[in-house]
């Protein structure tokens, strides 16, 4: 007698997401055993735990869905779930840095020439 | 892409594990320890530690589950920029060396840095720092006890909150027995066992997987990881090393250690620390980057170093790793238990409850303020909530407002208490306003800049000089 398939898994959260730093944790419920996780048409995910990490994604649209597998062979993807990437603009980015290397020299130079002085 | 985790040591070997250093430092705490029957012998290690243990506590302390679970972490979400930010906290312990010295100097006969914030610039500002500072001792705490709890289960399958228990009452035993005396001597020996360790599973993983491997596998699957221009990952570089910088020059945990060393070593062993430490989130960090050309799948970002570890290395790396970041969480734990019991001894117990209580009296009181302490933070750890690093971070911009209100109080006698108010409240304020509307990466940046700016603006109107001899007072005066 065929085993049946297992029951789809399906994601705790699947609303859309924007991401602004390429960085998403999924988590989902299902039945135990092994499971896939397909961005976009590539695995990007295979174990036993119902989560993975997704990092380092470039601005973009996205697609992630999962499958579960038991005895009973692999169950249908899940509904897909969609992911945006809208990294922070380079412009504030570098205005910021500016900012942290003023701050953190300034706290340097400070340290450095106060503690020279009252040695 | 195999996730392995929970099946690389099983519970039996991982109970014998967590039970044969238990004792061992448990033993080494209490032998350390047993002349910290003085309340300056429990609190600052009779004010006579000298270089060589001086530079290995202090590298220990900043070797902390942080930096061996939450680097590689940082590493797989932020890449390569991101394992740079992490290793640019060395530069804390660095700069704070030339105030170990000031501090010791001024304050030969200091407890704690709120004492300093007291002295310096009153009442209101001591308050404000308390409440941060304790904030934030608790925030570290619970990050760490969730890191031992995390790696115990990840590697050996034993429950969550028993594996954290264990590391939290193991810490307490021997920090209430031997008080710094005890955390100081075992951090040496946790220190040494640090480096080589890392040193050892850093040799293995590359003659396993080779850099290129590393690159090209990285590229492909998570290419902004080693993007040369990777938005969130560059402006998490300043932030942290303004995060790192925050956290040094307050806490009690390093200034404590400042009263601890003899006069002409604080300075000296802090800057040795700094350098021996750079490299260990490097070589950390580099575990979460091999992860994707190991083809091991991460479920949770912050179990990815002892999966890589474990995976990698089989039951020899598994054992490896565990004893390595075992004796870092334990080195940490312990400091921030007996810095925190110091703090909550001198300027809550005896400041509102025991207020002519003798040396010997806070002696005993120290060492039940550390199994509270070590109570409080064991049920903050019970509902993990969150990730290490959004737990960590959520502190970043109070650490980093208190930056400048340390820096000028120590050096310039025109700072105000007022600049010191406006700028730790202003910073925090700003920060962690940043911190909701924009990310835990640019917070600590957006407090430490608003705080330097009030302090700066206050100082330069100010016209009241403070004479810095009044630092040196005995505590009693107080």
């Amino acid at each position: 007698m065929a085993t049946a398939a297992p029951s789809t898994p399906a994601f705790d959260d699947p609303e859309p997401v924007v991401s602004h730093d390429g960085i998403v944790q999924l988590s989902w419920s299902g039945p135990p055993g092994d499971y896939e996780v397909r961005l976009d048409e590539r695995v990007f995910y295979r174990g036993r735990l119902p989560s993975a990490h997704l990092s380092g994604l470039r601005e973009g649209d996205y697609t992630v869905s999962i499958r579960a597998r038991d005895d009973g062979g692999w169950s249908p993807w899940s509904p897909a779930k969609h992911i945006t990437v809208r990294h922070h603009s380079l412009p504030l980015v570098f205005s910021l840095m500016a900012l942290g290397l003023l701050t953190f020299g300034g706290t340097a130079v400070v340290v450095l020439r106060s503690s020279r002085r009252s040695a | 892409m195999s996730d392995r985790a929970g099946l690389l040591l099983g519970p039996e070997l991982g109970w014998m594990i967590l039970g044969a250093f238990s004792v061992l430092w448990v033993a080494l705490g209490l032998f350390w320890g047993r002349r910290a029957r003085s309340l300056d012998g429990f609190m600052v290690a009779g004010r006579n530690v000298g270089l060589a243990l001086g530079t290995a506590t202090a590298m220990a302390t900043w070797v902390t589950s942080n930096t061996t679970m939450l680097a590689p972490q940082i590493a797989l979400e932020l890449g390569v920029w991101g394992m740079l930010a992490y290793s640019t906290a060395s530069l804390g312990l660095l700069l704070f060396a030339p105030l170990a010295t000031r501090i010791r100097r001024l304050m030969p006969n200091g407890y704690t840095s709120a004492e300093f914030i007291e002295r310096r610039y009153g009442r209101t500002a001591w308050a404000i720092f308390v409440v941060l500072s304790l904030f934030y001792a608790l925030t570290w705490l619970v990050s760490m006890g969730m890191a031992g709890g995390l790696l115990i289960e990840a590697l050996t399958g034993i429950d969550y909150r028993l594996g954290m228990t264990v590391v939290l009452v193991v810490c307490v035993a021997y920090t209430v027995g031997g008080g710094l005396y005890a955390v100081i001597g075992t951090d040496f020996i946790q220190s040494i066992i640090v480096l080589v360790g890392l040193l050892t599973v850093g040799v293995l993983v590359l003659s396993e997987v080779s850099v290129s491997q590393v690159h090209a596998t990285v590229v492909e699957e998570r290419p902004m990881l080693m993007h040369v221009l990777f938005p969130a990952a560059l402006l998490a570089l300043f932030n942290n090393l303004l995060f790192g910088l925050g956290e040094v020059f307050h806490s009690n945990v390093w200034w404590s250690r400042a009263f601890a060393m003899r006069e002409g070593v604080g300075g000296r062993a802090y800057a040795l620390a700094g350098l021996f430490w750079w490299p260990v989130p490097v070589v950390a960090g580099f575990l979460g980057l091999a992860a994707p050309a190991l083809g091991i799948g991460v479920a949770r970002p912050d179990m990815v170093a002892p999966i890589v570890a474990g995976n990698l290395l089989g039951e020899v790396g598994a054992i490896l790793v565990f004893v390595v970041v075992f004796a870092s969480i334990a080195s940490s734990v312990d400091s921030l238990l007996a810095a925190t019991s110091d703090l909550l001894t001198k300027e809550l117990v005896q400041r509102f409850v025991l207020r002519q209580a003798d040396a010997d009296t806070l002696r005993k009181v120290a060492g039940w303020v550390v199994v509270g302490t070590g109570a409080l933070a064991w049920l903050l750890c019970l509902p993990m909530v969150g990730t290490l690093a959004t737990v960590l971070f959520f502190a970043g911009p109070m650490v980093a407002s208190m930056i400048w209100p340390i820096v000028a109080g120590l050096y310039w006698p025109r700072a105000t208490a007022t600049g010191a108010v406006a700028g730790m409240v202003s910073g925090t304020a700003v920060g962690l306003l940043v911190y909701v509307t924009v990310g835990w990466y640019v917070a600590s940046l957006a407090g430490a800049l608003v705080s330097a700016l009030v302090v700066i603006v206050t100082t330069l109107t100010s016209r009241t000089e403070f004479a810095f001899e009044r630092l040196a007072a005995p505590v009693t005066d107080r």
